[in-house]
């Protein structure tokens, strides 16, 4: 790029030739040094920041007009039919310029720190101090610079991910993230899983009056008959599956009905049981009775998924909890005998959920094989070290802020030597100042970018921690871990763009 | 449908939580656990519940492997005084039909037992629950054998705490009184595992019967290192102490066994939980203990009510305990051994011991008893013994044994 002569601290009109609409590339392509780390002979220039957000900076001293770019003031000169004698600019030899930043609080006003392309110092400046005056329409992002607002209404909707539960994302990470987690994976394989059992429920009739059919009063009613807690004594009850099921529902108010009746429990009386009885006829759904059949009934492999979720809701529910009787409120738990035990003896709750039996269950049978993987994904966490090498170099961008850039690439090779070389003053405070390893509120916290001031050290801080304490730790699953950790810091709230606009 | 998926994700994440904890991937494994508190709660349905004190179990576990300090401090916090011991063996008793039933068919044995017998020695090597099953056992005796005089009951009970037995010698005397029998009560204050049953007081030559309920497989910790290296000699064994064939799976006890042996007890009933946590892998003894507390919080969760706070607390300061020490505590510290009856059988066969059927009349009481509870329990007699079942999984097995 060729070099301004124009913009020493005066903004002087001088049109000197630089011949840049002409030049040609020189054959040895031009040195660039590291962002931030400038040649060490070059000329700093310092510009006020009303210079440095002027446009216009080249004026044509024939016309006065002013142009933002010399090239274009050259290329504007030309029309004017100049003398061949004026034609030339200087040729003296120029040396490399950097530009500091006006703002003192920025890092970059350090001449040492010193940026080396002056677009790219207006570009931070009004990045960085500025204020956003560019908006996209599409998502309500806002920019300080308007090349940075263009380019992305170029990609804005353009490129997405999309969740398998609808939810969208423009960002891979955040979409990775929320992927690891998303209930859409259970519930596609729930559904798969549904498909076959809705097959072998209608096939194995666990209840008696399980089919939809069944009107709800005539179980209600039979169940009602059957429960007859006086059994007679030569006829010892074998325990049947099926009388249970029925017994399941009544059971529920015969205890009731039995405890209220039989106990003297300050009032409650026996009309309770026949509320809740009617409760239960009236109930219109009887998708509340397939729904409580489950829970109750429910064996290993008949996985009652209801067929009516929407029917297990808000209704049925308070009303049972409305009926729920307060003799469990405060009762005394000393006792001898059986009695106070019946004071338990709760109407099961009607809400849907299933026992954790058959949930332990049904997640065996689904395996933990698949989502092992997906279950911690978002992070970036897989155990394999050569995992770690892609995964590392890939969470590269989103690990640094600006200022860990230079670091990306060296942390993980410092993690792989089992101690950060950088950031050496970040490791020892960890090291000496934390108490506990263990959730140190402050560096959990900032694994999870709530405070992301050293998100990288203080994960390769922690990791070093642990193995010096845990002795036979992998260093491989520290670095892995530590890349985990920062990646999970970003991914968790790349959405707001921390990582980004720090 | 989204209960359901959040629960099938939380076992997973509860299975692979304990995977990464045991191959020391703590970072991992940390994540997991953070993911965890937000899915798990103790107030929730019962796979939450449950699944909160395994979360908290392995949070436990994780620091048990890194540091020594903490977790001894934080198991001293959560130490239960006495009175709140025996206030949570009784809130067991009250919200299970597992102690009921277990006394219900240990005392029938028994009367069968002493069919003829004047004088009836007892030895209660867990006596948590206090007097209720000797008081049962005496009012059983006296239904049974209402014209026998002067029926001379001895109860020897093992327990750690003296304050303990003194109430339970008070509670037995006062109800001996009443039924007129002769009543001696003999305390001895000593843990199981420093128990050598030579040195008790039992007569030699009168009729013994030995009643243990869920208090066995505490004999079973051992320091895990040695014993998996003894073992690692002879017999690479997945499973430790599981083999019968393996030369020294607890010495502890089989000397104990043996020792009980020698007392030569007319019948002994055994009460134990049905379940297999005595593994070493980690992941394997969260995966079975998982299935185990995962039926018992489900027979809270039919039963009771989930704002009662007796349940909270019950959940919390038994069930969590016990689950902290089968996950979190490695070698003698690990007492929750527990073991299914098919290996149960072989030792106590090895130590002497021949199986006595169950007493049906006892099987017959106990499953009327059911009735009185939520519907879910079975009662299954399989193999001579006796099962106790919710929903088809097996909990509590009850065996009975002569010398």
């Amino acid at each position: 790029m060729p070099v301004d002569k124009d913009n020493v601290s005066t903004a002087s009109g001088e049109a000197s030739v630089s011949s840049s609409g002409n030049q040609t590339k020189p054959a040895t392509k031009k040195k660039r040094n590291l962002p931030g780390m400038p040649d060490p002979e070059a000329e700093v220039i310092a510009l006020s920041p009303k210079t440095l957000l002027a446009t216009n900076r080249f004026v044509c001293e024939i016309c006065s007009k002013g142009f933002q770019r010399d090239q274009n003031l050259q290329l504007h000169r030309r029309g004017h039919n100049l003398p061949w004698k004026l034609r030339q600019r200087s040729s003296k030899e120029v040396r490399k310029r950097v530009y500091v930043c006006p703002e003192l609080t920025c890092v970059h006003h350090d001449p040492s720190r010193a940026l080396g392309d002056l677009t790219g110092i207006k570009k931070h400046f009004c990045r960085k101090h500025g204020e956003k005056k560019w908006k996209c329409d599409k998502c309500s992002k806002k920019y300080a610079v308007q090349s940075d607002w263009k380019a992305h209404s170029k990609v804005c909707g353009t490129r997405e991910y999309k969740c398998d539960c609808g939810t969208v994302f423009s960002r891979r990470d955040s979409f990775i993230t929320h992927r690891a987690f998303c209930d859409a994976l259970a519930e596609e394989s729930a559904r798969s899983q549904t498909v076959v059992k809705a097959n072998s429920e209608n096939d194995s009739k666990v209840l008696a009056g399980d089919s939809p059919p069944t009107p709800t009063t005539s179980v209600m009613s039979s169940g009602l008959q059957t429960q007859n807690l006086e059994l007679p004594e030569n006829n010892p009850p074998q325990v049947i599956e099926e009388a249970q099921a029925v017994t399941a529902l009544s059971g529920s108010c015969g205890s009731n009905s039995s405890s209220t009746c039989s106990t003297s429990n300050g009032g409650a009386t026996c009309n309770s049981s026949s509320v809740f009885a009617s409760l239960f006829a009236s109930s219109t759904a009887s998708g509340t009775l397939q729904s409580q059949t489950p829970a109750f009934s429910d064996l290993i492999r008949a996985m009652g998924v209801p067929d009516h979720p929407a029917d297990i809701s808000g209704p049925s529910s308070s009303e049972a909890i409305s009926l729920r009787l307060s003799t469990t409120a405060a009762s005394p738990i000393f006792a001898t005998g059986g009695q106070e035990r019946r004071q338990y003896a709760m109407p099961p709750q009607l809400q849907p959920a299933m026992s954790a039996t058959a949930l332990l269950q049904k997640a065996a049978q689904m395996g933990a094989a698949a989502t092992n993987a997906s279950l911690l994904r978002g992070f970036g966490i897989v155990s394999s070290s050569s995992a770690l090498a892609s995964s590392g170099q890939q969470d590269g961008v989103q690990w640094g802020q600006q200022q860990v850039e230079s670091e990306s690439g060296s942390v993980p090779a410092g993690l792989g030597l089992g101690l950060p070389c950088d950031g050496g003053s970040g490791l020892k405070e960890l090291m000496m100042g934390t108490p506990s390893m263990f959730g140190p509120k402050h560096t959990t916290l900032d694994f999870l970018g709530l405070g992301m001031a050293a998100g990288g050290t203080a994960g390769g801080g922690l990791s070093a921690l642990i193995t010096s304490i845990g002795g036979g730790l992998d260093v491989t699953a520290a670095a892995a871990a530590a890349a985990a950790a920062a990646a999970f810091g970003n991914g968790e709230f790349s959405g707001k763009d921390i990582g980004r606009s720090s | 449908m989204n209960w359901e998926r959040k629960g099938i994700r939380l076992v997973h994440l509860l299975k692979h939580c304990a995977k990464l904890t045991e191959s020391g991937n703590y970072f991992d494994a940390d994540i997991a656990l953070y993911r965890l508190s937000s899915l798990a709660s103790p107030d929730g349905d019962s796979l939450q519940r449950v699944a909160t004190h395994f979360s908290e179990a392995l949070a436990c576990c994780q620091v048990a492997k890194n540091l020594r300090g903490v977790p001894k401090v934080l198991r001293l916090v959560k130490t239960l005084s006495t009175p709140e011991q025996q206030l949570v063996k009784q809130l067991f008793f009250d919200f299970y039909p597992f102690l009921n039933i277990a006394y219900t068919i240990t005392n029938r044995t028994i009367i069968e037992a002493m069919e003829g017998e004047t004088t009836i020695n007892v030895l209660d090597l867990s006596p948590s629950s206090g007097a209720v099953q000797w008081i049962r056992l005496m009012q059983g005796l006296k239904e049974r054998f209402p014209n026998t005089p002067c029926l001379k009951i001895t109860v020897t009970a093992i327990h750690e705490k003296k304050e303990v037995l003194e109430q339970m010698g008070l509670h037995l005397g006062v109800e001996a009184e009443r039924l007129h029998f002769h009543f001696q009560f003999n305390p001895v204050v000593s843990s199981l595992e420093s128990l050598d049953p030579e040195t008790l007081p039992i007569k030699k030559g009168e009729p013994l019967a030995i009643s243990c309920v869920l208090q066995l497989h505490s004999l079973l910790a051992t320091d895990d290192d040695n014993a998996k290296q003894n073992m690692k000699k002879v017999n690479p064994s997945p499973d430790s102490a599981l083999s019968p064939f393996s030369p020294c799976p607890s010495r502890k006890m089989d000397c104990f066994l043996y020792g009980l042996w020698k007392l030569q007890p007319k019948v002994m009933v055994i009460t134990e939980q049905e379940s297999n946590v005595n593994g070493s892998s980690l992941t394997q003894r969260v995966d079975r203990a998982l299935n185990f507390y995962g039926a018992l919080f489900d027979c809270l969760e039919a039963s009771i009510s989930r704002t009662l706070v007796w349940r909270t607390l019950f959940e919390k300061m038994l069930l969590g305990e016990e689950i902290k020490n089968i996950v979190a505590c490695e070698g003698v510290e690990r007492k929750e051994r527990h073991e299914k009856l098919e290996t149960w059988i072989p030792r106590l066969e090895l130590a002497g011991f021949r199986r006595v059927p169950i007493s049906s009349n006892g099987i017959w009481l106990a499953t009327r008893m059911l009735q009185n509870y939520v519907p879910g329990y079975n009662i299954r007699q399989e193999n001579k013994c006796l099962f106790i079942y919710w929903k088809e999984i097996p909990l509590f097995s009850v065996s009975a044994w002569k010398f």
